[in-house]
Formats: structure tokens, C-alpha cells, sequence
């Protein structure tokens, strides 16, 4: 009999079940569809790492003879080894004006479970017919149409090669595939060929020799791997060990690690927030449900049902909404886990990221989600719970009158309207429901006011990084360092307005014991195309002498301005000279570290040298065209980078990501304050209906009853949304803290006053629009019928 | 509102003309009054008695605009209500009635005079609060919550509260049938003051009949439709009424 009355409590408040159901479903969600992404690509990165044969780590050297291999080989925990020689180059389409970066990579002549292995998607392996055979990355072909059978030509050593396309392929190394300069993939303009070991060996002049070895560990533990990485690097330190990477540190890993760490941490964070509120407005709604019942309660139990049974009821009544909630949300989480995982597809390049169904993620999300309600539930029915049958049976005691203590603050008191007197006296009163809407309100401006942080965020970096610190339109890497007549070139090519020297030195630096290698970038004094900022964005000049050192890889060697540090080229003499830190300065991704030119060229043995330029470019297409066909059969440019497309495929890409952000951010809030609005005050005005309908009766319209409802949701809700804006700041506070220390991408914390405009507005907006729905419930009231309430 | 046709005599306040009005309770309809006519003449003090279910809280609900008949009409001051619009009948509320109900629906967050000044900002033409209490004898206890009030202060506070907004009737359902013998003769004589001083039309609906005997009229109610309406000559002082 009692499961028919709980049939009939739900049916009678559907309608605030519905709201907090909705919050649940919301909560359970986020979890189910962050948690099965996790395990999408977690799963996806593991299976393609072992399908592909992963390294754990890449050494790259100038040249070493391939006699000297089997040393390394034997270094202990090191377990398999394979040398291989990469190039930067770029090729040339006929139907792309542009000459167009990649990077070249050898593989064996024959098929084999090499380490770093590919998989092919299009065509086949090379064969036997001829030399010049090409395997093209999958998304380049994609972006180029380019199909095994076709032919192109690549500019390979100074010589422009043509090659014939066999077949197209990914690999595990470039899941995140990254050209110079950029942040998000951009297959258009960067692609990977992978060549017959046998031609490039021919083709680069490397007979017997390789430029990268590529390895996996035996199973040791990670201190052994650090140790075998720093042996294998110092053995091959004689034939100019460039860079030692281990895995963690290699882009693509870290790019795609990174995110799926960041999916667990949002798994965890989003949906907590979701069920926590959940929790607290069930709370208010089963608390009330309870008092209402009371005479009902008391009647149960004098009729002899136990404490228990009668607890039970009101469990079963919140655990139908963790149970509903759970469902959806499962459902709903498993709907999103898979657009989710569609949308990685769209960045990270799999054999096979499939969305599945992880059992155990559902089975959790379900347990959190009814959890949850039972706390809830619970807590809200003890209060009457407690209660002995003949106290339950009377009537509720009238609410406590008394005065708060704003009260006492005669001056303000006494200029406050009736409407708001009641407002704050109910705020103050119902401890309860205003705790849950406060805390509702709070997270939900606290996750609208975050959003907002890290738009506002990327936006500054892209501005900082793209248009503050590097301002060219064209950035030129020769292949080899040249000297100043590079310069008089670069200048005399058509369209060029202006340029500037670059020149790039991959070094070690050292300061006592700490060391670290990074690119120094030398830069002609007062320079107008890269111009390093500190935080402010204030220019930052270039030293007579000393590195500007940013700030990261200032906090790595623990220097300070005026410290001295040894910088040991990792080319050329690899003569270790001192030098100082002269300045430090700002930047958000990578390390950067720049000196004056000249006194860089010095630093390593020559009297003025560069490995590229930077250009401003006449913005005529036809006088671009000119340009870029000129770059084509210009020998020894390594690379050709339009920050203009740099920028244009960067903000497409980020700009679309926005949207679905800010979309998701809005409708997630939405139910946060929705939800929490309407049951808070559906169930106050549950409470005083007959307050209402006396008021109503002295002649107030719906809409000055209304007026005082809004009142109460705007104190409540108002203050917890300026309650949420610091725990917003907080949360991106903390994101930013955690990505202190990453030497790839690091994040300033930003905000504008838009952002808490915004939120404030968004807010508003909530509150105005669940009042609606209270307004629309005052102006249905029966008067009569609620006059006719007995209390 | 429209006038009425035809009206020689000075207007009465309020004319009700073969009033009824039926209830559906779901599927059955529930005739609570029946061809009801009758007359609330201004400054008077009229008592509507009758049994629990004779239909005085509808009658009443009626004339307070809470409420439309299905059948008849009614007049207020010469408008037919019964063909006012809701936000009409609000208006009317507002300004031309004050309510004291059983039980006293005061407004719990509000002090005494909190809950007047409630109806003052309503008015256009309200009385002074201090006088208003003064007039029910409640000036000590004006900064109290009504649940520090005792039950009689609670109704002085509602009556207080209904004819602060300064209206021409004032409607009371069993205001003193929630109260003890004597707090309920001291509501009754804040009731009986404002209309002889005050010169307030007052309305009251009661069952029980000894309070009529200080109105100035009686109208007897039974099964939705009146019994006779007596004149009372001589209406008792409420301190002389015994129940």
C-alpha cells in the first residue's frame, strides 16, 4: 500500500523530480561520456602502440655510422634499437602553389615488425619495382587527394625528386601529427613520407649511416630508463647527439596523454559538481515532502509501521530519481562518449578509436548517481523521521518569527519595502534551501565564469604567441647554416618587403647541475618579427651580450638575470662557451631562448650566420604566387611556414571547438540553475500557499507575488553566482598551476571583464527564466483552495 | 462593470440577484447556493449564519471578489462584479475589501506591523498605521511575529491589517471562531467599533448564531439558500453577547 502512495508522490511532483532528475541525468552524463572517452583513447593509444611498435625513446644525431649501433644496442635496459634517417623538407604539388612542409622518414626496403612501425591504409608496402618509391600519411593524402599510383615531387638534398606514391599510411608516432610552429594538426600543410631506407641512404648521402635512432626499453623500472636514455645519448655524443627524447616528452605522446589525463580529471570534477547539487536540491525537495506528510507519517507509524519501513518509503522516493537520473545519464553519456570520440578522430589519427561500452564506467556512474539520492533523500526525511507518532500527528508548529540579524542595521531595514523584508527573512530562514541554492548557483557561475577564464585564455595565448611575438608573414629554414649572403637572397626575392636573419642553435645550457637542451633562436638587434615580451607583453630588447632565457627554462637551470650558464652548441665544434642570462622573458609554449645574432653567430665559431628568415610579404596574390613559385626551385629551404595559414587552421579549428564549448558550458549551467531555481522555489511556494493566496485575496496581483518570489531567487541565487566567480577563478587557477611545469604548453591566467559580465548575465538569464515557470504556477494558484488549506 | 437598469432608492452597497453557484467535484456537480438575493446596505454590520455547508463561505468568497457565481448577478456600488475582468476583481480587492479569515493567514515573516504596512502599500489612500493599531489595541505589540502573538492578538493584527488599506467592507470568516470566549468578544468589539466609528460596512459569517445579536441585520442560511433576513433593533454591546 505504501509503494501505491509513493506511485502517487511521484506523480504528484513530477514536475521537481523532473528538474532534479534532469540535474542527475546531467551529472551521471558528463561522467559516463568523459569516463568512456578516457577509456576510448586510453584503450585506442594502447593498442595502436603495440600495433605500431612504439618507441620509449628517439636520439637524433648528425651522422653516425651504422658500425657503431650495436654499442648502444648493449646498453643494459635498452632492448631493441632501430637507426633511421629523417629529413625536413618540402614538396612540391603541382595544384598547391605553396611549396608545402614534411618531414621524410626512412623505412625498411622490406616489410617487418619494426619499431615505429606504420599501418597502411591505401595501397601497399614498397616492392621490389623501383627506387623512388613514397608512403604517403594518410590525413595529407586525404587533404591532397592523393592516391597510391600518382606521382610528386619532394625536395630532398637540394634535388627535386620525383616519387611514386605506393601507398598511404599512419603511425603511432604521429597521432598527433604537428607541423613547425603549430598547435592543432593541419594536414593541408604538413605532411609525413616515409622512403625506402635503401633511396634515402642514396638520396641524402648517408650510405651505412642514420641521423635518428629510435628504441624500446627492456621492462625496467623508470630510473634505469632515465640512466640507459643518458648512456645510449653520451655514446653516440661523439657523431653529434642532438636530442635525447624519451616518450613522455615526444609531442605526439604528449599531446594525446595530456588529454586523456585531462578527460580523467574532467570525468572526475564536472560530474561531482552535477550529483553534489543534485544531492542538496533532493535534499530540500524530500525535506519538504516529509513536513508535508507529517500527519500521514505519524498515522503510519501509530498504525505500527516501523521506523524503518517508513524510511524506506521515502528512500524509495529518491532513489527513483538516482535510478531515472542514472539511466538517462548512462544512456545520454554512452550517445555523447561516442560524438566525443568521433570528434577526437577528427584530431588524432587512429586505426581504429571506437566508441565501446564500458560496463564498469555505466555500472559506476549508476552507483554514484544512486548514492547520491539516498544521501540525499535521506537527509532530508530525518528531521520528521525522528519524530514520535502523537508529535507527528499535530500539526507542524507555526515557523519561528524573530528578527535576523540585518534587522539590526535600523538604517538599511528601515528603508526595505515589505517584499523585501519577507525575501530576506524566508533567505535567511530556510537554512536549507538556501544553502542548496547557493551552492547550485555557485557551481554553476563557477563552471560558466571557468568556461569564459579559458576562452579568454586561448584567446590571449593566440594573440601573445601569433601575433605579439612572432609577427612575420613567412618564415624560411634553410637546410644548412649560411652565411650573410643568405640574407642579400632572401631580400632580393620577389614580393619580400622586409626580412629578418634567423638563426637557430640547438644547445645544451648549463648552470651547475642543472642542464637542459633547447633551441637558441639569434635574433638581429631591435627586431620586428619575433619579438620577445615579458608578461605584460612589454618588448623585451635584445642584449649587447647574454640569452634572453623564458621564463620556464629560466626556473629549470634556476637562473636568474645576471647568473652565468654554459651553452655547448650541439653542432658545429660543440665548443662550450659561457655566457649570461641577461633578461627573462614570457612565453607559453615550448622553451624558448633568444640571443643577438651576431653574438650567437660568435658563440658558435662564426662571424654571422643563419638558418632562415623571416619575411613581410607584398599581400598581392599574384606577387605571392610569384613568391612561392620561386621558393620552389629555390635549393636549400628546408621549410616554408605561412603564419597566415598557420593562424587560419589554428583559430577553424579552436573557433569550431568554441562553439561546442561554450554550447555544452551554457546548457550544463542551465540545468544547474534551472534546476535548482525551480525546485527551490516550487517548493517554497509549496510551502506558503496560503500565504500567497491571503495576499492574493488582499488584492496583490500574480505578478507582486511573483515579484516576491524573484526577490527571494535573485538574493539566493545572485549571491551565489558572485560566490561561483572566485571558485571559477580558482578552478582555472589550479588547471594553470598544474600546467606550471609543462615545458610544451603552459597557461597564463587571464580574464576581461566580459567574462564576468558574462556570467553574472548568464545568470541573470537562469534566474529570470526559472522564475517563469514559479510566475506561471502563481497565476494558476486556486485561491479558494489554498485559502482552505489547513495548517 | 455596468450599471444596473433601474435604481430609484439610494444605492445599497451591494446587491446580489439570484445568485448560485454549483461545483464540479469531479464527475457529480455540488449546488452550493441557490436563487440567492439580497442586499448589503452601507455602514451596516450584517451577520450571515448558518450550519457548517449552508454556503456562507461561498457567499462570502462571492462578494469578495474570490469567486464568480454560475448563476445571477451581483452589483458593488453600482458595478456588476460579475462582469469584472480577473485583473478588475483584483482591483477590487484591493481597494473596496479587507478580509479577516479564521485563521488569520498573517504573513509569518512579517512582524505585526509588517504585515499591515503589507496592505498599506497596496492602497491609495490608506490609514495611518499608528492609528490603525491603535484602534484594535495592539500598539505594544506592533514589532512582535505573529508566532509571538497569541491567537486574538494574531486576529486583532488581521483585522488591523484588512482595514488599514482603508476599505468600504470589511468581510470576516468565523474571525472568531479560532479564539477562546473572551478574546473572542475583544476581536468582536474591535469589529463593532469599526463600523459604528469607523462607519465600515462589516460583514461577518459565523455559525454560531449568538454573535449575530450584535449586527444590525441577520441573514439566516440553510442548504445554499436563505432562510429570512432579520432586522436586529437593538443590537447588543459584544461584551453583553454570551455563547
Amino acid at each position: 500500500m505504501l509503494d501505491r502512495k509513493l506511485v502517487r508522490d511521484l506523480v504528484g511532483s513530477r514536475g521537481l523530480l523532473l528538474a532534479i532528475t534532469s540535474i542527475m541525468a546531467v551529472g551521471v552524463t558528463c561522467f559516463v561520456s568523459f569516463r568512456s572517452a578516457y577509456h576510448n583513447l586510453d584503450d585506442a593509444q594502447a593498442r595502436y602502440y603495440r600495433q605500431c611498435r612504439m618507441a620509449d625513446f628517439w636520439i637524433d644525431v648528425k651522422k653516425v655510422p651504422l658500425a657503431e649501433l650495436p654499442a648502444v644496442g648493449r646498453v643494459p635496459g635498452v632492448e631493441e634499437l632501430r637507426s633511421r634517417i629523417v629529413f625536413s623538407a618540402t614538396v612540391d604539388l603541382e595544384a598547391v602553389p605553396q611549396p608545402l612542409n614534411c618531414q621524410v622518414i626512412s623505412l625498411p626496403d622490406r616489410p617487418g615488425p619494426v619499431i615505429n612501425d606504420i599501418v597502411l591504409r591505401q595501397g601497399g608496402y614498397f616492392s621490389e619495382q623501383r627506387p623512388d618509391q613514397v608512403i604517403v600519411n594518410d590525413a595529407f593524402a586525404r587533404a591532397h587527394r592523393i592516391y597510391p599510383g600518382q606521382s610528386l615531387h619532394l625536395i630532398l638534398n637540394n634535388r627535386r625528386q620525383p616519387l611514386q606514391v605506393v601507398g598511404t599510411a599512419i603511425s603511432s608516432e604521429f597521432t598527433y601529427l604537428l607541423g613547425p610552429g603549430a598547435l592543432v594538426p593541419d594536414p593541408e600543410h604538413f605532411g609525413v613520407f616515409y622512403i625506402k631506407q635503401s633511396y634515402a641512404e642514396d638520396v641524402f648521402d648517408f650510405a651505412g649511416a642514420a641521423n635518428q635512432v629510435v628504441g624500446r626499453f627492456s621492462p625496467v623500472d623508470a630510473a634505469s630508463r632515465e640512466a640507459a636514455l643518458q648512456r645510449a645519448e653520451s655514446l653516440l655524443e661523439p657523431f653529434g647527439a642532438l636530442q635525447a627524447t624519451p616518450l613522455s616528452q615526444q609531442v605526439s605522446n604528449q599531446f594525446l596523454s595530456n588529454e586523456i589525463a585531462g578527460l580523467g580529471v574532467t570525468a572526475t570534477i564536472i560530474p561531482a559538481v552535477f550529483l553534489l547539487v543534485a544531492a542538496a536540491v533532493l535534499n530540500v525537495l524530500v525535506n519538504r515532502l516529509a513536513r508535508q506528510q507529517r500527519t500521514v507519517i505519524g498515522t503510519l507509524k501509530a498504525l505500527g509501521y516501523g521506523d524503518a519501513q517508513v524510511a524506506l518509503h521515502f528512500l524509495k522516493f529518491g532513489t527513483s530519481v538516482g535510478v531515472l537520473g542514472g539511466l538517462l545519464g548512462s544512456g545520454l553519456g554512452y550517445l555523447a562518449a561516442t560524438g566525443m570520440t568521433a570528434l577526437y578522430r577528427q584530431y588524432f589519427e587512429f586505426p581504429d578509436l571506437r566508441s565501446e561500452f564500458h560496463w564498469y564506467t555505466h555500472a559506476v556512474g549508476m552507483s554514484v548517481s544512486l548514492a547520491c539520492s539516498v544521501l540525499g533523500s535521506l537527509h532530508g526525511a530525518r528531521e520528521v523521521l525522528r519524530l514520535s507518532p502523537a508529535e507527528a500527528m499535530r500539526p507542524e508548529r507555526p515557523r519561528q518569527g524573530g528578527a535576523i540579524w540585518l534587522e539590526r542595521l535600523r538604517f538599511v531595514w528601515s528603508r526595505l519595502s515589505s517584499g523585501w523584508r519577507i525575501a530576506l527573512r524566508t533567505v535567511f530562514r530556510s537554512r536549507l534551501r538556501t544553502g542548496a541554492g547557493l551552492f547550485a548557483a555557485a557551481m554553476g557561475s563557477g563552471m560558466l565564469s571557468a568556461g569564459f577564464i579559458m576562452l579568454e585564455i586561448q584567446d590571449f595565448l593566440l594573440d601573445f604567441q601569433f601575433q605579439r611575438i612572432v609577427r612575420s608573414d613567412l618564415d624560411l629554414a634553410f637546410v644548412d647554416e649560411r652565411g650573410r649572403e643568405a640574407w642579400d637572397e632572401v631580400r632580393s626575392l620577389p614580393a619580400v618587403d622586409y626580412s629578418e636573419p634567423l638563426l637557430q642553435v640547438g644547445c645544451t645550457l648549463v648552470h651547475g647541475p642543472y642542464h637542459r637542451k633547447a633551441g637558441v633562436t639569434g635574433l638581429v638587434r631591435g627586431s620586428r618579427l619575433t619579438v620577445p615580451r615579458d608578461q605584460r607583453g612589454t618588448r623585451i630588447e635584445m642584449p649587447g651580450s647574454g640569452l634572453v632565457l623564458s621564463r620556464r627554462l629560466a626556473e629549470i637551470l634556476h637562473v636568474q638575470p645576471g647568473d652565468r650558464l654554459t651553452m655547448i652548441p650541439t653542432q658545429g665544434e660543440r665548443r662550450p662557451v659561457e655566457t649570461r642570462v641577461a633578461r627573462i622573458s614570457d612565453t607559453y609554449i615550448g622553451l624558448a631562448a633568444y640571443a643577438e645574432i651576431e653574438e650567437l653567430s660568435r658563440l658558435v665559431g662564426e662571424e654571422f650566420a643563419m638558418t632562415g628568415a623571416q619575411l613581410l610579404i607584398d599581400p598581392l596574390p599574384s606577387a605571392r604566387l610569384a613568391l612561392f613559385r620561386r621558393l620552389k626551385e629555390t635549393p636549400g629551404v628546408q621549410a616554408v611556414v605561412s603564419r597566415e595559414d598557420l593562424i587560419q587552421s589554428m583559430t577553424e579549428t579552436l573557433l569550431q571547438n568554441q562553439l561546442v564549448f561554450i554550447g555544452m558550458l551554457v546548457l550544463f549551467a542551465g540545468v544547474i540553475f534551472f534546476g535548482s531555481i525551480v525546485n527551490s522555489s516550487l517548493v517554497s511556494l509549496a510551502e506558503r500557499r496560503r500565504e500567497v493566496a491571503t495576499l492574493r485575496a488582499l488584492g496583490y496581483t500574480p505578478w507582486q507575488l511573483g515579484a516576491l518570489f524573484l526577490r527571494e531567487s535573485l538574493l539566493v541565487h545572485a549571491t551565489g553566482t558572485l560566490l561561483g566567480l572566485p571558485c571559477g577563478y580558482g578552478l582555472v587557477w589550479a588547471a594553470a598551476e598544474a600546467y606550471r611545469t609543462n615545458d610544451l604548453i603552459r597557461m597564463p591566467v587571464i580574464t576581461a571583464p566580459w567574462v564576468w559580465w558574462g556570467t553574472l548575465l548568464m545568470a541573470l538569464a537562469f534566474i529570470l527564466l526559472s522564475h517563469l515557470v514559479v510566475q506561471l504556477r502563481i497565476h494558476r494558484l486556486n485561491v479558494l483552495e489554498a485559502l482552505n488549506v489547513k495548517e | 462593470m455596468t450599471s444596473p437598469a433601474s435604481d430609484s432608492l439610494p444605492q445599497p452597497l451591494m446587491r446580489l440577484e439570484d445568485v448560485g453557484r454549483t461545483y464540479l467535484m469531479g464527475e457529480v456537480s455540488v449546488n452550493v447556493l441557490r436563487n440567492v438575493s439580497f442586499e448589503i446596505r452601507r455602514g451596516e454590520f450584517l451577520a450571515i449564519v448558518g450550519p457548517s455547508g449552508s454556503g456562507k463561505t461561498t457567499i462570502l468568497n462571492l462578494i469578495g471578489g474570490l469567486d464568480n457565481p454560475t448563476q445571477g448577478r451581483i452589483w458593488y456600488a453600482g458595478q456588476e462584479l460579475t462582469r469584472a475582468t480577473p485583473s478588475q476583481l483584483t482591483k477590487y480587492r484591493r481597494h473596496e475589501v479587507g478580509f479577516v479569515f479564521q485563521f488569520f493567514n498573517l504573513v509569518p515573516n512579517l512582524t505585526a506591523r509588517e504585515n499591515v504596512a503589507v496592505s498599506c502599500e497596496l492602497s491609495r489612500r490608506p490609514q495611518d498605521i499608528e492609528r490603525v493599531f491603535e484602534q484594535v489595541g495592539l500598539t505594544e505589540r506592533e514589532n512582535h511575529f505573529p508566532s509571538q502573538l497569541s491567537g486574538g492578538e494574531q486576529q486583532r493584527v488581521a483585522i488591523a491589517r484588512a482595514v488599514a488599506k482603508n476599505p468600504a467592507l470589511l468581510l470576516c470568516d468565523e474571525p472568531t471562531g479560532s479564539l477562546d470566549f473572551e478574546t473572542g468578544k475583544r476581536v468582536l468589539r474591535v469589529l463593532v467599533d469599526l463600523n459604528r466609528q469607523w462607519h465600515k460596512t462589516v460583514v461577518v459569517i459565523t455559525h454560531n448564531t449568538a454573535l449575530a445579536q450584535v449586527a444590525d441585520r441577520v441573514l439566516h442560511l440553510r442548504s445554499g439558500a436563505i432562510t429570512s433576513i432579520d432586522e436586529n433593533a437593538a443590537p447588543l454591546p459584544p461584551e453583553e453577547v454570551e455563547w
